[in-house]
């Protein structure tokens, strides 16, 4: 949902009745332990803030910043409210009034200029550096500099025309999951289209109440999008999907942006790949946008199991957030890591040799998790990518 | 009310818990304001300063610099009651005990579990789930609420018909009296499940909403699990007929473990809340559940849908665990889900707890909604039929002052109902500080009694001030 105006927010935080069911699933208050974390606390600060009662400042904006935006909230109220976007809403309503602080300024720098930044030169070797040491990736050359624009099945005539949004994680940090997603969908009889002039899609923003900055974001993806015929519009990640679909991208007929796993259960119907993998334990990770957000479930494992040769295991206590959030598990690192910690310790004790999950994000965190254990995560696509044994 | 400085306060708080578990900061303090009450919602009642222990040292520790320096203290737990008893009347410590969190024993052998207070009551049934056994109050907020506020309420739910209240499966507490000083109610030793040795101190403390001293852990009585469950789902063109349907079942010799009624409005917001349970459209529903072995629950799932057809009523009769689960989990949820029936308005907590005796129920319904029509305030009326404790939802506009105004009237006019009709103010929910107006005119002379033995433990009055008495 996109921001909500000041009088769609008094509506609804007049609907909320302070029951503290959201308090059942929130993960942050989970390890955090007190009021301020929980949802409700914070969706009566959002009250406070909309009433005046309380002035907009760095205090407030510490709690708001206590929120994954997981969205479990939100698909718990029994009052049905948005409780993500109140949140979210509430530090658009506190960037409003402080927009020149120095972290608003970098957070809105780095991710409206990202494209711009791709060109310094020492972008890419920082960014190297940065996640080797954070999460033992080595990034090779951003996706988009690998991949062409257009992708055509090699031996027949095209049966859809597919616009592949290429997010920022999978575009800098995990380039292998576009080639991926590219030799899939194009195995399976889709031309690939990566419009050259997309951008990030704009969640990192939202999620911090740069509303402006994100409706920028989304003008030019718009533009990008439609200069091109398509059939729909795909990506690799749950989170672009969830907040594209939220905000209306290019869609034909009202399409979602759909999540990869989605769009080949429901729009390809994929044969069974012919190459067996290794009779790994395969667990699957929904992540919270999937969940929550775009509230698909079982596309993932219905992708994996047709793949020969797998063995697909339950997570004991089932999914949950790992705790990374985007940009909350490098500014909340003690929570994050105690959310993250909480979840991966299950994994463990549940024998799991490979986790799948379709978001670049939650890629990133559970590997940091699950790294010492030498238990790979990885994305859908780069697995049907190996069991149709296709080149590169 | 402090005679001391927040600073010297704070830095002596600190000296006994980690200093991250010491809250200072305004805009925190000001969130833990409020509970569910309307009442919390129009007025701020701010601590002084909040508290997370977690050892009943820690608590003793607080107590005794609270005691010394006249500190008012109010324990709380997920903070999801009704009547402001968690929210700081008189300012002072706020003592947030729901992340002492522990399971400490299940001693599945003696049929009992030790908890710490923050156990979240659904939490608690999936543990003790692993031994077959279960804690069979089954509240509306099981989600939410912690098994401490549950003792300090004396809160039931939605198997009270069959199972009683929370008193009746406390065996011990440990407390934390004002002074600092630590009891152990119930035997100091014991593991028996009957213990008539001297004064029952742990059912003066059961429902004492945290005005006599701090619970530190809870020795609970567990049941075998059922081995199987259904539910009767009966639904009735005329509102009155149900009350006279859940005699005739109680007639036929059957006591269900739930029964529990929604009006026409609250099966509106249901199906608002979960189209997929699609409930049917009628004046009342009444919804049956019955447990024990999957034999007996055959027998009686058939006796009580006899019974209903009789009414007439249409039922609906289900074993499937996934209907069951959402026919129970939209029962649940129907207290906040009631807000989707008005666009520009809320469901307030306030007024929501009455009790009737079983041939009075028929009478408080249909006055209330009367009452309803004359103060033009809509009520959602659902509940715990079988035991007469009927919640009235009403919905809303916080922000017109009229409605709010005609609101107070209309509580006033429900709890007098009550008292009237022979019942209470309160069922499960407790008193408060939104229904202690009430308290003399329910308890007569026997109030005076009670401010004795709570001044007997209390002598400075620092436990929870501004509640019940």
């Amino acid at each position: 949902m996109s921001l909500l105006e000041d009088n769609v927010m008094g509506e609804y935080l007049k609907k909320c009745v302070r029951c503290g069911q959201c308090r059942y699933v929130c993960p942050v208050l989970e390890v955090a332990g007190k009021e301020s974390a929980s949802p409700r606390g914070k969706v009566f600060l959002a009250g406070l803030l909309q009433r005046g009662e309380v002035k907009p400042g760095p205090q407030a904006d510490r709690i708001l910043s206590l929120c994954l935006t997981c969205g479990a909230c939100a698909a718990e109220c029994p009052s049905g409210l948005p409780v993500d976007t109140i949140i979210k809403s509430a530090r658009n309503l506190s960037a409003s009034v402080h927009p020149h602080s120095p972290h608003r300024i970098m957070q809105r720098s780095l991710f409206s200029k990202l494209r711009t930044l791709e060109k310094f030169p020492g972008f890419m070797p920082l960014l190297r550096y940065a996640m080797a040491r954070e999460y033992g990736l080595k990034p090779g050359s951003p996706a988009r500099s690998v991949l062409p624009v257009i992708t055509s099945p090699k031996r027949r005539k095209p049966r859809i025309r597919v616009g592949y949004f290429l997010g920022c994680a999978t575009n800098y940090i995990l380039p292998g999951i576009a080639r991926s997603v590219v030799g899939v969908l194009t195995h399976l009889g889709c031309e690939v289209v990566i419009p050259p002039t997309s951008h990030c899609c704009g969640i990192p923003l939202v999620t911090a109440g740069e509303a402006e900055a994100a409706a920028r974001l989304l003008e030019i993806n718009r533009r990008s999008f439609k200069s091109f015929k398509l059939d729909a519009v795909v990506t690799d990640c749950s989170s672009c999907s969830f907040h594209l679909t939220d905000v209306g991208l290019y869609s034909v007929n009202s399409q979602p942006v759909y999540e990869f796993s989605e769009f080949l259960v429901s729009a390809l119907n994929p044969d069974k790949p012919h190459g067996p993998l290794s009779g790994a334990a395969v667990a699957c990770h929904s992540p919270c946008h999937f969940r929550h957000g775009r509230k698909l479930s079982r596309q993932i494992r219905q992708i994996i199991d047709i793949i020969p040769g797998i063995k697909v295991v339950d997570i004991p206590g089932g999914n949950s957030c790992c705790g990374g959030g985007g940009t909350f598990s490098l500014t909340h690192r003690s929570l994050s890591d105690d959310i993250l910690q909480r979840y991966t310790g299950r994994i463990k004790s549940a024998g799991i040799q490979k986790l799948v999950t379709v978001c670049p994000s939650c890629i990133m965190q559970i590997s940091r998790g699950l790294r010492s254990q030498e238990i790979p995560v990885c994305h859908p696509a780069e697995m049907l990518h190996a069991s149709y044994r296709l080149p590169g | 009310m402090p005679q001391i400085k927040d600073h010297y306060l704070a830095r002596a708080m600190k000296k006994i818990l980690d200093p991250s578990r010491v809250i200072e900061d305004d805009l925190e303090r000001t969130i833990y304001s409020c509970d569910s009450s309307f009442l919390s919602a129009q007025s701020r009642y701010l601590p002084d300063i909040v508290l997370l222990p977690r050892s009943t040292r820690e608590v003793s520790e607080i107590m005794i610099f609270a005691f010394e320096n006249s500190i008012p203290v109010t324990p709380r737990g997920a903070g999801s009651g009704e009547t402001c008893g968690c929210v700081p009347a008189k300012g002072g410590i706020v003592m947030d005990l729901s992340t002492w969190n522990t399971v400490e024993e299940v001693d599945a052998q003696n049929m009992q579990a030790m908890v710490r207070p923050g156990v979240v009551h659904s939490r608690l049934n999936e543990h003790l789930g692993r031994f077959g056994l279960f804690f069979p109050p089954d509240p509306g907020s099981t989600r939410m609420c912690t098994i401490g506020g549950m003792v300090a309420n004396n809160s039931s739910g939605m198997r009270a018909v069959k199972y009683g209240t929370t008193e009746q499966y406390i065996l011990g507490l440990e407390v934390v009296l004002p002074s600092g000083e630590i009891i152990i109610t119930g035997g100091k030793n014991c593991r028996s499940l009957k213990n008539v040795s001297g004064i029952n101190l742990t059912k003066l403390f059961v429902g004492s909403e945290g005005t006599l001293g701090v619970i530190t852990q809870i020795r609970l009585r567990v049941w075998p699990r059922p081995r199987a469950r259904g539910i009767a789902m009966a639904s009735f063109d005329k509102l009155e007929q149900a009350p006279v349907a859940v005699l005739d079942v109680y007639k036929a010799g059957i006591l269900p473990s739930g029964i529990e009624i929604l009006d026409q409005s609250a099966i509106r917001a249901i199906n608002l809340y979960r189209p997929e349970i699609n409930l049917p459209s009628c004046e009342a529903i009444l919804l049956f559940e019955v447990d024990g072995n999957p034999a007996s629950v055959h027998w009686e799932g058939e006796q009580i849908a006899e019974i209903m057809r009789k009414q007439p009523a249409r039922v609906e009769w289900s074993t499937d665990p996934q209907r069951m689960a959402a026919l129970w989990q939209g029962r649940s949820v129907v207290a906040a889900a009631a807000a989707r029936l008005r666009p520009d308005g809320t469901r307030v907590f306030a007024g929501e707890d009455i009790c009737i005796p079983l041939n009075k129920v028929a009478e408080s319904l249909r006055i209330i909604k009367s009452l309803g029509e004359e103060y033009q305030i809509q009520v959602v009326a659902y509940g715990h039929i079988g035991d007469g404790n009927i919640h009235t939802a009403l919905v809303i506009n916080p922000d017109n002052p009229d409605e709010v105004d005609r609101l107070g009237k209309l509580v006033d006019k429900i709890h007098r109902l009550a008292i009237d009709l022979g019942g209470t103010t309160t069922g499960e929910h407790g008193v408060g500080m939104v229904r202690s107006a009430y308290s003399l005119l329910e308890h007569g002379n026997t109030l005076e009694q009670m401010r004795i033995v709570k001044t007997a433990l209390d002598p400075k009055g620092i436990m929870n001030p501004g509640k019940i008495y």
